[in-house]
Protein backbone atom coordinates (compact mmCIF):
# COMPACT_ATOMS: atom_id res chain seq x y z
CA UNK A 1 0.00 0.00 0.00
CA UNK A 2 1.59 3.62 -0.76
CA UNK A 3 1.74 5.97 2.13
CA UNK A 4 1.82 8.76 -0.32
CA UNK A 5 -1.57 10.19 0.37
CA UNK A 6 -0.71 9.65 3.91
CA UNK A 7 2.23 11.81 4.04
CA UNK A 8 0.44 14.21 1.58
CA UNK A 9 -2.30 14.72 5.02
CA UNK A 10 0.74 15.31 7.15
CA UNK A 11 2.63 18.12 5.36
CA UNK A 12 -0.41 19.72 4.54
CA UNK A 13 -1.95 19.56 8.45
CA UNK A 14 1.95 20.79 9.39
CA UNK A 15 1.64 23.85 6.83
CA UNK A 16 -1.89 24.64 7.82
CA UNK A 17 -0.62 24.71 11.55
CA UNK A 18 2.42 27.23 10.85
CA UNK A 19 -0.41 29.55 8.69
CA UNK A 20 -2.46 29.65 11.35
CA UNK A 21 -0.10 30.76 13.90
CA UNK A 22 1.64 33.29 11.61
CA UNK A 23 -2.03 34.81 10.92
CA UNK A 24 -3.05 34.21 14.51
CA UNK A 25 0.21 36.38 15.65
CA UNK A 26 -0.05 38.84 13.10
CA UNK A 27 -4.24 39.44 14.34
CA UNK A 28 -3.16 39.61 17.90
CA UNK A 29 -0.28 41.60 17.04
CA UNK A 30 -2.33 43.82 15.03
CA UNK A 31 0.75 46.02 13.44
CA UNK A 32 0.99 45.90 9.47
CA UNK A 33 3.87 47.32 9.76
CA UNK A 34 5.71 45.05 11.71
CA UNK A 35 3.99 41.63 10.77
CA UNK A 36 0.98 40.81 8.31
CA UNK A 37 -0.61 37.85 8.01
CA UNK A 38 -0.45 35.09 5.14
CA UNK A 39 -3.92 36.03 4.05
CA UNK A 40 -2.29 40.30 3.71
CA UNK A 41 0.56 38.71 1.85
CA UNK A 42 -1.97 36.50 -0.70
CA UNK A 43 -3.80 39.72 -1.14
CA UNK A 44 -1.04 41.64 -2.20
CA UNK A 45 0.49 39.10 -4.30
CA UNK A 46 -2.60 38.88 -6.08
CA UNK A 47 -2.60 42.34 -6.41
CA UNK A 48 1.38 42.75 -7.39
CA UNK A 49 0.50 39.91 -10.23
CA UNK A 50 -1.51 42.13 -12.11
CA UNK A 51 0.45 44.77 -12.66
CA UNK A 52 3.01 44.39 -15.89
CA UNK A 53 5.66 45.71 -13.52
CA UNK A 54 5.50 42.72 -11.47
CA UNK A 55 5.98 40.23 -14.52
CA UNK A 56 9.04 42.60 -15.45
CA UNK A 57 10.68 42.32 -12.38
CA UNK A 58 10.54 38.75 -11.79
CA UNK A 59 11.57 37.48 -14.93
CA UNK A 60 14.31 40.12 -14.82
CA UNK A 61 15.93 38.63 -11.59
CA UNK A 62 15.26 35.05 -12.58
CA UNK A 63 17.01 36.11 -16.32
CA UNK A 64 20.16 37.82 -13.96
CA UNK A 65 20.20 35.29 -11.39
CA UNK A 66 20.40 32.39 -14.03
CA UNK A 67 22.84 34.17 -16.30
CA UNK A 68 25.16 34.25 -13.08
CA UNK A 69 24.28 30.83 -12.09
CA UNK A 70 24.72 29.53 -15.65
CA UNK A 71 28.11 31.03 -16.54
CA UNK A 72 29.58 29.94 -13.21
CA UNK A 73 28.15 26.33 -13.40
CA UNK A 74 29.85 26.61 -17.00
CA UNK A 75 33.31 27.55 -15.56
CA UNK A 76 33.19 25.90 -12.46
CA UNK A 77 33.24 22.64 -14.36
CA UNK A 78 35.28 23.79 -16.90
CA UNK A 79 38.15 25.10 -14.43
CA UNK A 80 37.40 22.11 -12.51
CA UNK A 81 38.52 19.98 -15.24
CA UNK A 82 41.74 22.01 -15.80
CA UNK A 83 42.50 21.91 -12.22
CA UNK A 84 42.16 18.39 -11.99
CA UNK A 85 44.01 18.05 -15.03
CA UNK A 86 47.09 20.22 -14.55
CA UNK A 87 48.49 20.40 -11.08
CA UNK A 88 50.08 23.97 -11.55
CA UNK A 89 46.14 25.45 -12.81
CA UNK A 90 44.68 24.34 -9.27
CA UNK A 91 47.51 25.88 -7.50
CA UNK A 92 46.75 29.04 -9.63
CA UNK A 93 43.53 28.94 -8.83
CA UNK A 94 43.71 27.91 -5.19
CA UNK A 95 44.16 31.46 -3.60
CA UNK A 96 41.62 33.04 -5.91
CA UNK A 97 38.93 30.27 -4.91
CA UNK A 98 39.69 30.69 -1.51
CA UNK A 99 39.24 34.03 -1.57
CA UNK A 100 35.95 33.78 -3.43
CA UNK A 101 35.11 32.15 -0.10
CA UNK A 102 35.82 33.81 2.60
CA UNK A 103 35.45 37.36 1.50
CA UNK A 104 32.08 38.65 2.66
CA UNK A 105 29.33 38.82 -0.31
CA UNK A 106 28.87 42.65 0.72
CA UNK A 107 32.42 43.00 -0.27
CA UNK A 108 32.18 41.93 -3.51
CA UNK A 109 28.59 43.56 -3.70
CA UNK A 110 29.91 47.20 -3.09
CA UNK A 111 32.97 46.58 -5.63
CA UNK A 112 31.25 45.07 -7.97
CA UNK A 113 29.03 48.39 -7.79
CA UNK A 114 31.54 50.60 -8.22
CA UNK A 115 33.09 48.40 -10.94
CA UNK A 116 30.38 47.21 -13.14
CA UNK A 117 26.84 49.53 -12.15
CA UNK A 118 23.79 48.25 -11.07
CA UNK A 119 22.55 46.81 -13.39
CA UNK A 120 24.39 43.34 -13.86
CA UNK A 121 25.36 43.56 -10.39
CA UNK A 122 23.10 40.09 -9.21
CA UNK A 123 24.71 38.49 -12.89
CA UNK A 124 28.04 39.13 -10.70
CA UNK A 125 27.93 38.47 -7.24
CA UNK A 126 26.13 35.09 -8.33
CA UNK A 127 28.87 34.19 -10.26
CA UNK A 128 31.11 34.88 -7.50
CA UNK A 129 29.14 32.95 -4.74
CA UNK A 130 28.36 30.02 -7.11
CA UNK A 131 31.81 29.36 -8.75
CA UNK A 132 34.09 28.16 -6.47
CA UNK A 133 31.09 25.24 -5.03
CA UNK A 134 30.97 24.37 -8.43
CA UNK A 135 34.73 24.29 -9.04
CA UNK A 136 35.83 22.28 -5.67
CA UNK A 137 33.09 20.01 -6.15
CA UNK A 138 34.54 19.10 -9.79
CA UNK A 139 37.79 19.11 -8.77
CA UNK A 140 36.66 16.54 -5.98
CA UNK A 141 34.12 14.38 -7.77
CA UNK A 142 36.79 13.78 -10.96
CA UNK A 143 39.56 12.58 -7.86
CA UNK A 144 36.92 10.53 -6.42
CA UNK A 145 36.75 8.80 -10.17
CA UNK A 146 37.65 4.56 -9.64
CA UNK A 147 41.33 4.61 -11.14
CA UNK A 148 41.27 1.22 -11.74
CA UNK A 149 38.75 1.88 -14.39
CA UNK A 150 41.07 4.86 -15.34
CA UNK A 151 43.49 1.96 -16.09
CA UNK A 152 41.07 -0.02 -17.93
CA UNK A 153 40.69 2.88 -20.21
CA UNK A 154 44.44 3.49 -20.70
CA UNK A 155 45.21 -0.02 -21.54
CA UNK A 156 42.22 -0.24 -24.10
CA UNK A 157 43.20 2.91 -25.42
CA UNK A 158 39.44 4.07 -24.79
CA UNK A 159 38.40 7.83 -26.95
CA UNK A 160 38.51 10.66 -24.97
CA UNK A 161 35.02 11.31 -25.27
CA UNK A 162 33.92 7.63 -24.23
CA UNK A 163 35.89 8.19 -21.20
CA UNK A 164 34.66 11.67 -19.86
CA UNK A 165 31.04 10.14 -20.70
CA UNK A 166 31.17 6.48 -19.22
CA UNK A 167 33.84 6.75 -16.31
CA UNK A 168 34.38 10.63 -15.78
CA UNK A 169 30.89 11.51 -15.71
CA UNK A 170 28.98 9.00 -13.24
CA UNK A 171 31.85 9.42 -10.99
CA UNK A 172 31.44 13.37 -10.94
CA UNK A 173 27.51 13.47 -11.00
CA UNK A 174 26.61 12.57 -7.21
CA UNK A 175 29.54 15.80 -6.79
CA UNK A 176 27.72 18.29 -8.79
CA UNK A 177 24.69 17.40 -8.07
CA UNK A 178 25.00 18.29 -3.98
CA UNK A 179 27.03 21.01 -5.40
CA UNK A 180 24.23 23.00 -7.45
CA UNK A 181 21.66 22.17 -4.24
CA UNK A 182 23.49 24.26 -2.21
CA UNK A 183 24.80 26.94 -4.89
CA UNK A 184 21.50 27.21 -6.10
CA UNK A 185 19.68 28.71 -2.82
CA UNK A 186 23.11 30.93 -2.77
CA UNK A 187 22.79 32.21 -5.96
CA UNK A 188 19.50 33.18 -5.11
CA UNK A 189 19.93 34.80 -1.80
CA UNK A 190 23.42 36.61 -2.70
CA UNK A 191 21.76 37.58 -6.34
CA UNK A 192 18.59 39.27 -4.74
CA UNK A 193 21.00 40.58 -1.57
CA UNK A 194 22.97 42.72 -4.50
CA UNK A 195 19.57 44.02 -6.24
CA UNK A 196 18.31 45.44 -2.91
CA UNK A 197 22.10 46.91 -2.45
CA UNK A 198 22.27 47.79 -6.00
CA UNK A 199 18.29 48.63 -6.79
CA UNK A 200 19.03 48.39 -10.28
CA UNK A 201 15.82 48.92 -12.37
CA UNK A 202 12.94 46.39 -13.23
CA UNK A 203 14.11 43.92 -10.45
CA UNK A 204 12.99 42.16 -7.61
CA UNK A 205 15.52 44.07 -5.31
CA UNK A 206 14.50 46.85 -6.47
CA UNK A 207 11.00 46.48 -5.21
CA UNK A 208 11.49 44.96 -1.84
CA UNK A 209 13.76 48.01 -1.15
CA UNK A 210 10.65 50.28 -2.51
CA UNK A 211 8.46 47.73 0.03
CA UNK A 212 11.41 48.73 2.68
CA UNK A 213 11.13 52.74 2.02
CA UNK A 214 7.53 52.80 2.12
CA UNK A 215 6.91 50.34 5.46
CA UNK A 216 4.70 47.94 2.79
CA UNK A 217 5.18 44.91 4.72
CA UNK A 218 2.54 43.12 2.98
CA UNK A 219 4.59 43.63 -0.42
CA UNK A 220 7.82 42.87 1.29
CA UNK A 221 6.52 39.50 2.43
CA UNK A 222 4.89 39.10 -1.20
CA UNK A 223 8.32 39.69 -2.98
CA UNK A 224 9.88 37.03 -0.58
CA UNK A 225 7.40 34.32 -1.01
CA UNK A 226 7.95 35.12 -5.29
CA UNK A 227 12.04 34.97 -4.53
CA UNK A 228 11.41 31.65 -2.80
CA UNK A 229 8.56 30.31 -5.44
CA UNK A 230 11.30 31.05 -8.43
CA UNK A 231 14.12 29.86 -6.10
CA UNK A 232 12.23 26.67 -5.86
CA UNK A 233 11.27 26.31 -9.65
CA UNK A 234 14.81 27.18 -10.70
CA UNK A 235 16.58 24.30 -8.23
CA UNK A 236 13.86 21.90 -9.78
CA UNK A 237 14.63 22.13 -13.23
CA UNK A 238 18.33 22.57 -12.81
CA UNK A 239 18.26 19.14 -11.11
CA UNK A 240 15.99 17.44 -13.07
CA UNK A 241 17.99 18.51 -16.48
CA UNK A 242 21.30 17.86 -14.76
CA UNK A 243 19.99 14.02 -12.85
CA UNK A 244 19.04 13.28 -16.39
CA UNK A 245 22.42 14.32 -18.18
CA UNK A 246 23.58 11.99 -15.02
CA UNK A 247 21.27 8.80 -15.94
CA UNK A 248 20.17 9.07 -12.75
CA UNK B 1 59.74 -29.35 -44.05
CA UNK B 2 55.86 -29.90 -44.00
CA UNK B 3 53.46 -26.79 -44.55
CA UNK B 4 52.43 -26.91 -41.36
CA UNK B 5 56.28 -26.82 -39.54
CA UNK B 6 56.83 -24.06 -42.36
CA UNK B 7 54.11 -22.10 -40.99
CA UNK B 8 54.97 -21.96 -37.23
CA UNK B 9 58.13 -21.34 -38.01
CA UNK B 10 56.99 -18.15 -40.04
CA UNK B 11 54.79 -17.22 -37.20
CA UNK B 12 57.38 -17.81 -34.30
CA UNK B 13 59.90 -15.78 -36.51
CA UNK B 14 58.46 -12.18 -35.28
CA UNK B 15 59.20 -11.56 -31.73
CA UNK B 16 55.54 -10.08 -30.41
CA UNK B 17 57.46 -9.18 -27.17
CA UNK B 18 61.18 -9.02 -26.12
CA UNK B 19 61.72 -8.18 -22.45
CA UNK B 20 65.15 -7.02 -21.49
CA UNK B 21 67.21 -7.04 -17.96
CA UNK B 22 63.66 -5.76 -16.25
CA UNK B 23 64.06 -4.95 -12.59
CA UNK B 24 61.43 -3.78 -10.29
CA UNK B 25 61.24 -3.01 -6.82
CA UNK B 26 59.11 -1.62 -3.66
CA UNK B 27 60.54 0.65 -1.05
CA UNK B 28 63.86 -0.94 -1.63
CA UNK B 29 62.49 -4.67 -1.93
CA UNK B 30 63.33 -6.37 -5.36
CA UNK B 31 60.15 -7.77 -6.54
CA UNK B 32 62.29 -9.57 -9.93
CA UNK B 33 65.43 -8.49 -10.99
CA UNK B 34 66.98 -9.39 -14.47
CA UNK B 35 63.96 -10.76 -16.15
CA UNK B 36 64.75 -11.62 -19.89
CA UNK B 37 61.93 -13.44 -22.29
CA UNK B 38 61.20 -13.44 -25.76
CA UNK B 39 57.51 -14.06 -27.00
CA UNK B 40 56.65 -14.89 -30.11
CA UNK B 41 53.27 -13.64 -32.48
CA UNK B 42 50.89 -16.48 -31.93
CA UNK B 43 52.54 -18.39 -28.98
CA UNK B 44 50.59 -19.01 -25.59
CA UNK B 45 52.73 -18.54 -22.25
CA UNK B 46 51.36 -19.03 -19.15
CA UNK B 47 52.94 -17.22 -15.84
CA UNK B 48 53.24 -19.65 -12.65
CA UNK B 49 54.21 -18.66 -9.47
CA UNK B 50 52.97 -18.77 -5.52
CA UNK B 51 50.71 -15.72 -4.54
CA UNK B 52 53.20 -12.70 -3.69
CA UNK B 53 55.65 -13.61 -6.65
CA UNK B 54 55.36 -10.90 -8.46
CA UNK B 55 52.99 -11.53 -11.52
CA UNK B 56 50.17 -9.07 -11.54
CA UNK B 57 53.23 -6.19 -11.52
CA UNK B 58 55.17 -8.08 -13.90
CA UNK B 59 51.79 -8.02 -16.09
CA UNK B 60 51.22 -3.94 -15.46
CA UNK B 61 54.70 -3.46 -16.58
CA UNK B 62 53.55 -5.24 -19.55
CA UNK B 63 50.30 -3.03 -19.95
CA UNK B 64 52.48 -0.11 -19.47
CA UNK B 65 50.77 0.81 -16.03
CA UNK B 66 53.63 0.83 -14.41
CA UNK B 67 57.79 1.59 -14.86
CA UNK B 68 60.37 -0.42 -14.03
CA UNK B 69 63.49 0.36 -12.25
CA UNK B 70 65.73 -0.59 -15.09
CA UNK B 71 65.91 -3.29 -17.98
CA UNK B 72 63.39 -2.27 -21.54
CA UNK B 73 60.43 -3.83 -22.79
CA UNK B 74 59.95 -3.60 -26.40
CA UNK B 75 58.36 -5.65 -29.34
CA UNK B 76 55.47 -4.86 -32.07
CA UNK B 77 52.52 -5.83 -29.65
CA UNK B 78 53.98 -3.22 -26.69
CA UNK B 79 51.19 -0.56 -28.16
CA UNK B 80 48.23 -2.54 -28.64
CA UNK B 81 47.33 -4.73 -25.69
CA UNK B 82 43.71 -6.25 -24.67
CA UNK B 83 43.92 -7.30 -21.02
CA UNK B 84 41.79 -9.23 -18.34
CA UNK B 85 42.51 -7.46 -15.06
CA UNK B 86 42.94 -9.13 -11.83
CA UNK B 87 39.85 -7.49 -10.68
CA UNK B 88 37.19 -7.25 -13.59
CA UNK B 89 37.09 -3.60 -13.93
CA UNK B 90 33.40 -2.69 -15.70
CA UNK B 91 31.81 -0.07 -15.57
CA UNK B 92 28.41 -1.06 -13.32
CA UNK B 93 25.82 1.36 -14.88
CA UNK B 94 26.13 -0.15 -17.99
CA UNK B 95 25.59 -3.46 -19.84
CA UNK B 96 27.54 -5.84 -20.78
CA UNK B 97 27.17 -5.03 -24.71
CA UNK B 98 28.02 -0.82 -23.74
CA UNK B 99 31.05 -2.01 -21.33
CA UNK B 100 32.77 -4.29 -24.41
CA UNK B 101 31.65 -0.96 -26.70
CA UNK B 102 34.22 0.88 -24.61
CA UNK B 103 37.42 -1.47 -25.61
CA UNK B 104 35.77 -1.90 -29.39
CA UNK B 105 34.07 0.46 -31.01
CA UNK B 106 33.83 -0.30 -34.06
CA UNK B 107 32.47 -4.30 -33.21
CA UNK B 108 29.32 -5.41 -35.15
CA UNK B 109 26.15 -5.16 -33.11
CA UNK B 110 24.87 -7.97 -34.12
CA UNK B 111 28.31 -9.81 -33.52
CA UNK B 112 28.49 -8.47 -30.21
CA UNK B 113 25.18 -9.75 -29.33
CA UNK B 114 26.19 -13.10 -30.85
CA UNK B 115 28.97 -13.34 -29.00
CA UNK B 116 27.68 -12.15 -25.64
CA UNK B 117 24.85 -14.82 -25.82
CA UNK B 118 27.46 -17.36 -26.22
CA UNK B 119 28.85 -17.07 -22.62
CA UNK B 120 26.14 -14.80 -20.73
CA UNK B 121 22.19 -16.05 -20.34
CA UNK B 122 20.05 -14.22 -22.58
CA UNK B 123 18.00 -12.30 -20.07
CA UNK B 124 21.53 -10.56 -18.57
CA UNK B 125 22.04 -8.15 -22.05
CA UNK B 126 19.88 -5.44 -20.65
CA UNK B 127 20.68 -5.26 -17.33
CA UNK B 128 23.93 -3.57 -15.93
CA UNK B 129 26.56 -4.98 -15.04
CA UNK B 130 26.24 -4.12 -11.68
CA UNK B 131 23.41 -6.66 -11.11
CA UNK B 132 25.61 -9.39 -12.36
CA UNK B 133 27.19 -12.39 -10.33
CA UNK B 134 30.68 -12.73 -9.96
CA UNK B 135 31.35 -15.05 -12.81
CA UNK B 136 29.13 -13.10 -15.38
CA UNK B 137 31.40 -10.04 -14.49
CA UNK B 138 34.41 -12.18 -15.07
CA UNK B 139 33.07 -13.23 -18.65
CA UNK B 140 32.16 -9.85 -19.96
CA UNK B 141 35.91 -8.86 -18.94
CA UNK B 142 37.48 -12.14 -20.64
CA UNK B 143 35.03 -11.64 -23.37
CA UNK B 144 35.81 -7.63 -23.57
CA UNK B 145 39.80 -8.47 -24.16
CA UNK B 146 38.74 -10.93 -26.68
CA UNK B 147 36.69 -8.79 -28.90
CA UNK B 148 38.88 -5.51 -28.88
CA UNK B 149 41.47 -5.40 -31.08
CA UNK B 150 44.93 -5.65 -29.18
CA UNK B 151 47.62 -7.85 -30.80
CA UNK B 152 48.93 -8.71 -27.38
CA UNK B 153 46.44 -10.83 -24.73
CA UNK B 154 47.78 -10.12 -20.69
CA UNK B 155 44.80 -11.94 -19.00
CA UNK B 156 45.20 -12.29 -15.19
CA UNK B 157 44.09 -15.09 -13.61
CA UNK B 158 41.23 -14.89 -16.32
CA UNK B 159 39.17 -17.49 -14.70
CA UNK B 160 38.93 -16.80 -11.67
CA UNK B 161 35.32 -16.94 -9.97
CA UNK B 162 33.99 -19.40 -12.92
CA UNK B 163 32.43 -22.76 -12.13
CA UNK B 164 34.44 -25.85 -13.64
CA UNK B 165 31.29 -26.22 -16.30
CA UNK B 166 31.62 -22.30 -17.26
CA UNK B 167 35.85 -22.69 -16.99
CA UNK B 168 36.22 -25.17 -19.88
CA UNK B 169 33.61 -23.28 -21.91
CA UNK B 170 35.84 -19.97 -21.18
CA UNK B 171 38.88 -21.55 -21.91
CA UNK B 172 37.24 -22.81 -25.61
CA UNK B 173 35.64 -19.61 -26.17
CA UNK B 174 39.54 -18.05 -25.82
CA UNK B 175 40.86 -20.81 -27.72
CA UNK B 176 38.72 -19.80 -30.57
CA UNK B 177 38.56 -15.80 -30.49
CA UNK B 178 42.31 -15.97 -29.59
CA UNK B 179 42.81 -15.68 -33.55
CA UNK B 180 47.00 -16.45 -33.49
CA UNK B 181 47.22 -13.16 -30.98
CA UNK B 182 50.04 -13.66 -28.38
CA UNK B 183 48.42 -14.24 -25.09
CA UNK B 184 50.15 -14.27 -21.84
CA UNK B 185 47.95 -15.25 -18.48
CA UNK B 186 48.58 -16.62 -15.05
CA UNK B 187 47.07 -18.69 -13.06
CA UNK B 188 47.21 -21.34 -10.05
CA UNK B 189 45.53 -24.23 -11.98
CA UNK B 190 48.22 -26.07 -14.12
CA UNK B 191 45.19 -27.68 -15.98
CA UNK B 192 44.28 -24.56 -17.54
CA UNK B 193 48.17 -23.97 -18.64
CA UNK B 194 47.53 -27.07 -20.72
CA UNK B 195 44.01 -27.01 -21.92
CA UNK B 196 45.32 -23.54 -24.17
CA UNK B 197 48.57 -25.19 -24.68
CA UNK B 198 50.44 -22.72 -23.35
CA UNK B 199 54.70 -22.85 -22.47
CA UNK B 200 55.47 -22.02 -18.77
CA UNK B 201 57.12 -19.41 -17.59
CA UNK B 202 58.51 -20.41 -13.97
CA UNK B 203 59.65 -17.84 -11.45
CA UNK B 204 63.07 -18.92 -9.89
CA UNK B 205 63.03 -17.95 -6.46
CA UNK B 206 66.72 -18.41 -5.79
CA UNK B 207 67.17 -15.55 -8.36
CA UNK B 208 64.10 -13.57 -8.27
CA UNK B 209 63.63 -13.60 -11.61
CA UNK B 210 61.15 -15.51 -14.63
CA UNK B 211 62.25 -18.13 -16.82
CA UNK B 212 60.73 -19.55 -20.16
CA UNK B 213 60.50 -23.64 -19.75
CA UNK B 214 62.12 -24.89 -23.17
CA UNK B 215 59.36 -26.94 -25.00
CA UNK B 216 60.20 -31.02 -24.37
CA UNK B 217 61.57 -32.60 -26.89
Amino acid sequence: MSRKPARIRQRAAILLFWLLLWQGLAWRMGKPIFLVGPWEVAQALLRLGGSPGFWRAAFSSLGRIGAGFSLAFAAGIGCGGAGYALPWFEALLAPVVSLMKTVPVASFVILALIWAGAENLAVIISFLVVFPILYLNTVAGLRSTDRQLLEMAQVFRVRTFSKIWRIYRPALAPYLISACQVALGMAWKSGIAAEVIGTPEHSIGEQLYMAKVFFSTDELLAWTAVVVALSFLFERVILTVLKKAAGM
Amino acid sequence: MREEEKTEACVRAEKALTVRALEKSYDGVAIFRNVNLELYTGGVYCLTAPSGAGKTTFLRLLMGLETADSGRIEGSAKGSVAAVFQEDRLCPGLTAAENIRLAAPRIAPAFLRQELQRLLPKDSLSKPVAEFSGGMRRRVSLLRALLSGGELLLFDEPFNGLDEEMRQRAIEYVKERRNDRTLLFTTHHANEAEALGAQRIVWEPELLTWRLMQDAG
